[in-house]
């Protein structure tokens, strides 16, 4: 038979688990509510799996944090692509607009 | 006592005159200046010199500097200090040149001591009464025996603040007692210092004695849990329990607030593009108003070997349960999962960044065009007539913005590709629901012991809905059946037909032929070990086989015999 104090120190631990877990809350409560009736091994299992789920959460954040960055850089960078893109279009177009009025006004002198 | 060195005092004198006398007074081996001394009157004891704090120490110059002091203990009360004959062992041996001289030395009288004591002595003696030559004489052995002590004295550097980068940074706490033990010889600071530190440590170490016990005492309770699960008994901790877990997690709420500042900022702005919806090339889609947009990454990820098209991807996520059909059998009302609630967050956080990111890029996009429509004004500056600049027509300008925007748009949408191609790359590393992290959590760990938790508690029946229909453990194992035919159109092959599933094909034998409830954690054994003997293949166990569980019709041939005969062993036939 489990005593008080080890149960105390187990309630401490799940509460806790459960308190950072990304479960849904309502999955919590109901969690919570039925925790008087959950079979010993249960408890164990809740424990092991919100630990689990702890390290797994930890492991994503850091790749979704990369990610994030990475696509930031990404998308600074496309800003300067759009810019080179556009100077080259009104380069070309300035070319081409000066071309045609030099050939107007060499038109108009003849 | 050295007539050069400072003044020994062990008490400050009645007649001690603070204005007038500037000659730096040693306290024991504290100095204290007269300004130092003027802080707390005439009245300072040795014990108030113990009781300063550690910047009022600080400030009193210890006498470490000019190495002229007596690293015997000031400390006169409690264990282990001196006596008055020992101190006054301790200064007359000083006096005579036994400058590093410890406590212990005084404690055991070390005859090197005592020599010196004695030369001393008879220094004073002859100066006194003895004769010129006498005295001489007397200095001479005096002198001799000092360069003998020089010699021969322990001297080991005292551990003091000045050197705590040679200590290493972790400390054991046989470590920190040694060097209390030689602090104790040099007293003031480090003494201190070191004593403090042992506190801190014994504290730590009493810490950890208390987590070891508490570990201890988590694995016996543990340990008991499985011999109740074996025993088939049902213990539970009751209301006690369930109210001190709930207290802690209430408590444990605002530390865990914190814990995850990532997502809070992420999900900023959130709300405005909330939508729960898988399929990623639709929120691209939502986002752009670009309906093409969706076809485009298809045909794109179509072509990267790495990666599967939509389609098969939403396959793999439906048989896993993460897809659109997950959602549809699950009643309304029926609260979402945790693996839902992690996709929901997930999609979020990324349609937020996204929506802002290409909302930022259009606006940014009218700038360069704004921009733009300037530079070209510029350059052609020298065309300007009285209708304009020549040649830029407000058609021409027209042309020309269109131009830009296509070009800078079509960047746009190649990053916007390239995220999308790159976010489904990750999903598939982290979340799908292959051989990865995301699947071994979810479906593994989470699964197997958070909603069986819920199940076995009759708090939710979530996974019934993803087990065969009506029955009545549709449990974790997820094993769909179809219609069952009876027992009897079965060949007489020693085999089981299956009965929906093999959790329930388990569970009625179980209960027809040997008068057995088995509860849910008996029900995940036996499927196990059923699945495995059959060479079933069950991907939410991840249990390699063939055929998959998912696509096993009612009345397949189960071989049971192992499970019937731990069936007989629990009814002790």
């Amino acid at each position: 038979m489990t005593n008080d104090e080890t149960k105390e120190y187990i309630a401490q631990e799940l509460g806790e688990l459960l308190a950072q877990s990304n479960l849904d809350e309502g999955i919590k409560q109901r969690i919570l509510d039925n925790l008087d009736n959950l079979p010993d091994h249960l408890i164990f299992g809740l424990i092991d799996a919100l630990k689990q789920e702890e390290q797994d959460m930890s492991r994503m954040l850091l790749d979704l944090d990369i990610f994030f960055n990475t696509q930031d850089q990404a998308w600074d960078q496309t800003a300067l692509d759009q810019r080179q893109a556009t100077e080259e279009i009104v380069s070309k177009e300035a070319r081409n607009i000066e071309d045609e009025i030099k050939l107007e006004e060499a038109r108009e002198s003849l | 006592m050295s007539e050069s060195g400072p003044k020994i005092i062990s008490s400050v004198p009645d007649d001690f005159d603070f204005a007038k006398d500037k000659e730096e007074i040693t306290f024991g081996h504290v100095e204290l200046s007269p300004k130092d001394f003027s802080k707390f009157g005439s009245e300072i004891t040795q014990q108030q010199v113990m009781e300063l704090s550690i910047e009022e120490r600080e400030k009193l110059e210890y006498r470490e500097k000019n190495n002229s002091w007596l690293k015997v203990s000031d400390r006169r009360v409690g264990p282990g200090a001196l006596d008055d004959a020992e101190w006054d062992l301790a200064v007359r041996a000083y006096s005579a040149g036994y400058e590093n001289l410890v406590d212990k030395e005084v404690k055991e009288k070390k005859p090197e001591v005592v020599e010196a004591v004695k030369k001393y002595d008879e220094v004073m003696v002859a100066k006194d009464h003895g004769t010129e030559e006498e005295y001489r004489k007397a200095k001479e052995e005096l002198e001799k025996t000092k360069e003998n002590l020089m010699e021969t004295s322990a001297f080991e550097p005292p551990p003091t603040l000045h050197h705590l980068d040679e200590h290493p940074k972790e400390m054991s706490l046989d470590y920190i007692q040694r060097q209390v033990e030689k602090a104790k010889y040099q007293g003031g600071l480090s003494k201190y210092y070191w004593e403090e530190k042992l506190k801190e440590a014994k504290a730590a170490e009493k810490e950890k004695e208390k987590e070891i016990v508490k570990k201890m005492a988590t694995d016996e309770a543990r340990e008991q849990a499985v011999e109740n699960l074996k025993q088939n008994k049902k213990e539970t901790w009751g209301e006690k329990f369930k109210n001190s877990v709930k207290s802690h997690y209430e408590s444990g709420k605002e530390k865990a607030k914190s814990k995850w500042p990532f997502w809070k900022e992420r999900l900023k702005g959130a709300a405005t593009v909330s939508f729960l919806e898988f399929h990623h090339a639709e929120k691209f889609r939502l986002v752009t108003k670009d309906v093409g947009l969706d076809t485009a990454a298809q045909s794109r990820l179509v072509k990267v070997e790495d990666y599967v098209t939509f389609d098969e991807m939403n396959k793999v996520y439906r048989k896993a349960g993460l897809g659109n059909n997950y959602k549809e059998m699950l009643e309304p009302g029926i609260i979402p999962t945790s693996k839902e609630t992690g996709i929901k967050m997930l999609n979020e956080v990324s349609n937020a960044i996204l929506g802002d990111k290409i909302s930022y890029n259009q606006k940014l996009e009218d700038s360069i065009v704004a921009d733009a429509k300037s530079q070209l004004g510029q350059r052609l500056e020298k065309y300007i007539g009285t209708g304009g600049i020549k040649g830029l027509t407000p058609e021409k300008w027209a042309q020309i913005e269109e131009q830009i925007r296509q070009s800078t748009g079509g960047i746009r949408k190649n990053r916007i590709l390239d995220e999308m191609t790159d976010y489904i790359k990750l999903y598939r590393q982290s979340f799908d629901a292959g051989e990865n992290r995301w699947s071994k959590w979810k479906m593994r760990y989470v699964y197997g012991a958070i909603e069986l938790a819920l199940w076995a508690t009759g708090a939710a029946l979530i996974w019934s809905k993803l087990g065969g229909i009506g029955a009545p453990g549709g449990g974790p194992t997820g094993l769909e059946g179809g219609p069952v035919p009876g027992p009897e159109s079965m060949p007489q092959t020693g085999l089981d037909p299956m009965d929906k599933n093999v959790w329930n094909t388990i569970d009625q034998i179980a209960n027809n032929e040997y008068g057995l409830d088995l509860n849910n954690q008996q029900l995940v054994d036996f499927s196990k070990e059923a699945v495995q003997n059959n060479n079933i293949g069950v991907n939410v166990w991840d249990i390699p086989g063939n055929p998959l569980d998912t696509g096993m019709q009612s009345g397949h041939p189960l071989d049971l015999s192992s499970v019937r005969q731990a069936l007989a062993n629990l009814v002790g036939r």
